[in-house]
Order: C-alpha cells, then sequence, then structure tokens
C-alpha cells in the first residue's frame, strides 16, 4: 500500500502511513513524500520567497507531522488538509517573524503559471478543482483571503488598514471560505 | 470559550491567523464539540484550497527527500528489541533529574516551593512554551525505543492549568506524570485519565490533596501501553470536567557532549 502513489487514499490507508511514520519507517516517509512534498514546497517557496526558506519548511513540515501523528484521525478529516494547514500554519508563523522584510508581494491565483509537464497527474487535479473553487469568489473576496492566507494578515489587521468593522471582515472571510467549501462539495458529487 | 465564540473565531483559525490565544481555545473546544469541529475541518480544508492552487509551480531538488527521511527518522522510534527493566528504571531516573534540573530554567515540571512561585505569575500560555523546552531533554539516552509525550491541560471554564508527560517505551512499562496548579478544593478528589483517539480510557489515579496554591502532582508506572493514548482529562468528584489537553510527541536531541 505504501508505494501507491495515485488515486485518493483512503482514511484506512492514511491511518497505516501515519502508523508508519511515527515508527519512522522509510517507506512511509517516502510514501508520504511523494504525494505531498510537492504542494508543500511549492506553498513555501510562493508564501517564503526563496528555495531555502521552502526547503527547510517542507522538513519542518514532515517533523512536525511526526511530532502531531497521534493527534491525526482520518474520520475527522483528509491527510492532505492536515498537512497543508501544518504547512501553513508554519510559513505564516515564519512570515510574521520576519517583520515583513523578505514578504513576497501579493499572490494571487490569477498570476499562477501555466502548470509544466512533469507535475503529478493527480496534483493537478488537485490544483485544477482548487483553482475552479476559488473561481467562485468575487475578486472582493479573493482579495481579502489572499491577504489572510498568504500575507498572514489577521482580520483585525485587515479592518485597520481598509477602515471597515472588525466583524463585517470576519463576515466576508466566513462568507468567502463557506463558497469555497461548497464549491468543493460539489466537486465531489458524483 | 463556548460555541458562538468559537464559530466567530473559525474563518481565521482555518486561515492560520488567528491569535495564539484563540487557537489554543477553538483546539480545545473542537475536542468536545462534533459541531464545531466539523465546521472547523470543513473551513480547513476550504482553506487548504487556496494552497493546492499553488501546486506545481517549482519542484523540489532531488536531494530533499533524503533529507527528508534522515530528519523524521532521526526523531522518530524505530523498533529495536525489548530492553532489560533494569536499564529502563535507570533511564527513568535520569529523566527525573532532568525534569528537576530544569526548574532553574523554567520548567513547569517544578518542585513545590518553586511551583507555588511560578503557579502566581504564569499562564497557560507561557506553560507552553515551557513544555518546549522539553524537547530539549536528552532523551535519546532511553534509547530509540522510548518516546516521550507532553502538553498543556486547560480548563474549559473555571481557573486552572497543568502540564502532563508521558514516557512510552517498547518492552517497558510506560510512566506517566501530571501537575496541576490552580484547583479548588471543593473539586476533590479529582480523576486523572487518559484516553486514546479510539476511545479507550486508562485511569492514571486520583488526586486527594492539593497545597496552597492548588496544586498537586501524579505520578505512575502504567503496566499497559499507553502508545496512541493522548488525551488527558481531570474529572472531579461529579464527573464534570476540570482540566484536559492534548499530549504531542517531543523531538529527541542528541545528547550534550561530556
Amino acid at each position: 500500500m505504501q508505494g501507491r502513489d495515485d488515486g485518493p487514499l483512503l482514511p484506512r490507508e492514511e491511518a497505516q502511513l501515519m502508523e508508519g511514520l511515527l515508527a519512522g519507517d522509510d517507506a512511509a516517509i517516502r510514501a508520504l513524500y511523494a504525494r505531498f512534498a510537492r504542494p508543500v514546497y511549492t506553498m513555501g517557496l510562493r508564501l517564503l520567497g526563496s528555495r531555502e526558506a521552502a526547503e527547510e519548511l517542507t522538513q519542518d513540515v514532515f517533523v512536525t507531522a511526526w511530532r502531531k501523528a497521534a493527534r491525526f484521525d482520518p474520520h475527522r478529516g483528509r491527510l492532505s488538509t492536515w498537512l497543508m494547514t501544518i504547512a501553513h500554519n508554519q510559513a505564516i508563523d515564519r512570515l510574521r517573524r520576519e517583520t515583513g522584510v523578505t514578504r513576497p508581494k501579493l499572490v494571487l491565483v490569477d498570476e499562477v503559471p501555466e502548470s509544466s509537464q512533469s507535475v503529478d497527474e493527480d496534483l493537478l487535479l488537485e490544483r485544477d478543482a482548487a483553482l475552479r473553487a476559488i473561481a467562485s469568489l468575487s475578486d472582493a473576496e479573493r482579495r481579502l483571503v489572499m491577504r489572510t492566507y498568504f500575507r498572514g494578515m489577521t482580520a483585525r489587521e485587515i479592518s485597520e488598514d481598509d477602515g471597515i468593522p472588525l466583524g463585517t471582515v470576519k463576515t466576508r472571510l466566513r462568507s468567502a471560505l463557506i463558497k469555497v467549501r461548497l464549491a468543493n462539495q460539489q466537486k465531489e458529487l458524483p | 470559550m463556548n460555541c458562538a465564540t468559537v464559530r466567530d473565531v473559525l474563518p481565521e483559525f482555518a486561515l492560520g491567523v488567528a491569535p495564539g490565544a484563540d487557537t489554543t481555545a477553538v483546539e480545545l473546544h473542537v475536542e468536545t464539540c462534533a459541531a464545531c469541529r466539523k465546521e472547523a475541518v470543513d473551513l480547513q480544508r476550504a482553506a487548504s484550497s487556496f494552497g493546492y492552487a499553488l501546486a506545481g509551480d517549482g519542484a523540489p531538488p532531488a536531494t530533499l527527500e533524503q533529507g527528508v527521511v534522515d530528519a523524521v527518522r532521526s526523531v522518530a522510534v524505530v523498533p529495536h528489541p525489548a530492553r532489560s527493566r533494569g536499564r529502563r528504571t535507570g533511564f527513568l531516573l535520569l529523566v527525573a533529574a532532568v525534569l528537576v534540573a530544569s526548574v532553574g530554567v523554567g520548567s513547569v515540571f517544578a518542585g513545590r516551593e518553586e511551583r507555588l512561585r511560578l503557579q502566581q505569575e504564569r499562564t497557560a500560555q507561557a506553560q507552553a512554551v515551557g513544555l518546549q523546552q522539553f524537547g530539549q531533554i536528552p532523551i535519546d539516552l532511553g534509547g530509540p525505543n522510548t518516546r516521550v509525550l507532553v502538553g498543556t491541560l486547560a480548563a474549559p471554564s473555571a481557573s486552572g492549568t497543568g502540564s502532563a508527560l508521558t514516557i512510552v517505551t517498547k518492552g517497558a512499562d510506560d510512566q506517566m506524570v501530571v501537575i496541576v496548579n490552580d484547583l479548588s478544593r471543593r473539586a476533590l478528589p479529582l480523576s486523572v485519565a487518559i484516553s486514546d483517539t479510539k476511545g479507550h480510557t486508562v485511569s492514571i489515579g486520583q488526586i486527594h490533596a492539593l497545597d496552597t496554591a492548588g496544586g498537586a502532582t501524579i505520578a505512575r508506572e502504567i503496566p499497559t501501553s499507553l502508545n496512541g493514548f493522548v488525551d488527558v482529562t481531570v474529572r472531579d468528584t461529579r464527573g464534570r470536567m476540570v482540566l484536559r489537553g492534548t499530549l504531542e510527541a517531543q523531538t529527541a536531541v542528541a545528547s550534550p557532549s561530556p
């Protein structure tokens, strides 16, 4: 099972991989790396702005996944979401520590370059689905979420920057995420 | 934090920008609230779409895979033959010595007098920072079969803080230490237990007395394996939750040079 690198993982397979990770099993670590290293690395590259930082992030994410492995429950959520959340939280923590000096410019989904042919098909499917879900947002919603997700801005910071009530920012963030969630759910319907 | 407050924080939580204290409170709440947990997972999944939208834009270097494998294997427990109990006991004494020695650098596993002082000036957040220092304990001295998990305990409503640590070793009894602070004597006796994600629970013991700071320490050697047991609860005599928290594995580091 650990060598299987195509198609989505079943909850049982995710649990087995995480057990393997916790035990330091070479095959399990490599199987997880094969599936998730690229999106994690890419996120690091775009958020942190350098290959070195992206490599450090990728390594830190897998070590953190080992550290938190006992808390992962495949019946509560997908492994991909769990790992990407760890990756994003670590990248944002680092961004906020670095006080903006090396902050990359605001990344917009519209600016994402065309994919190269070497990218895994599964990853491309994930990416296309994500882009379709994000396309359900208005430009204003997309920019709002991007400022939090890609720049680590809090709702309060956006509220102060834009001069709009904090509650309004929170409501818009929630509304945007719910739209993406609904688009994801529609994608999963047969 | 009640459901309404949690729902207010969830979008920022899902996007990874909620303030630290809010994040801790949300994580604690969703452990026991299925509805908020589902909402949190759904919103986190939506947020991860933004990360996947960038996928494919750059490939990691070929050398990174081996770096990741080496990094994980350096901290993970790799199965080895069972160790002798005598050596295990020696290791536990060593860990105990390190815990006591760590008082000087602010560990929450402090002596009774030190804890009285610490209890007055430290918040649960500071405890979390202190627990991170356990990552610096030379736990590799116990061998590759040993894993240390630590975590903070927080009160769902009233005052109270705490910390817990388990030492899980293949081929030997496991050990657990729980320290509580700032609790009311009205809640006595307190029952301490630890559960795994499948709902299995191991009773660690009862606390029958608290010191003047509302503190107590309970340490037990557990005849059954605590592997996979991460959810710690402290309940009062009526079964109400007083403290709870989740343990996480700590990174083993090399022993200090002689």
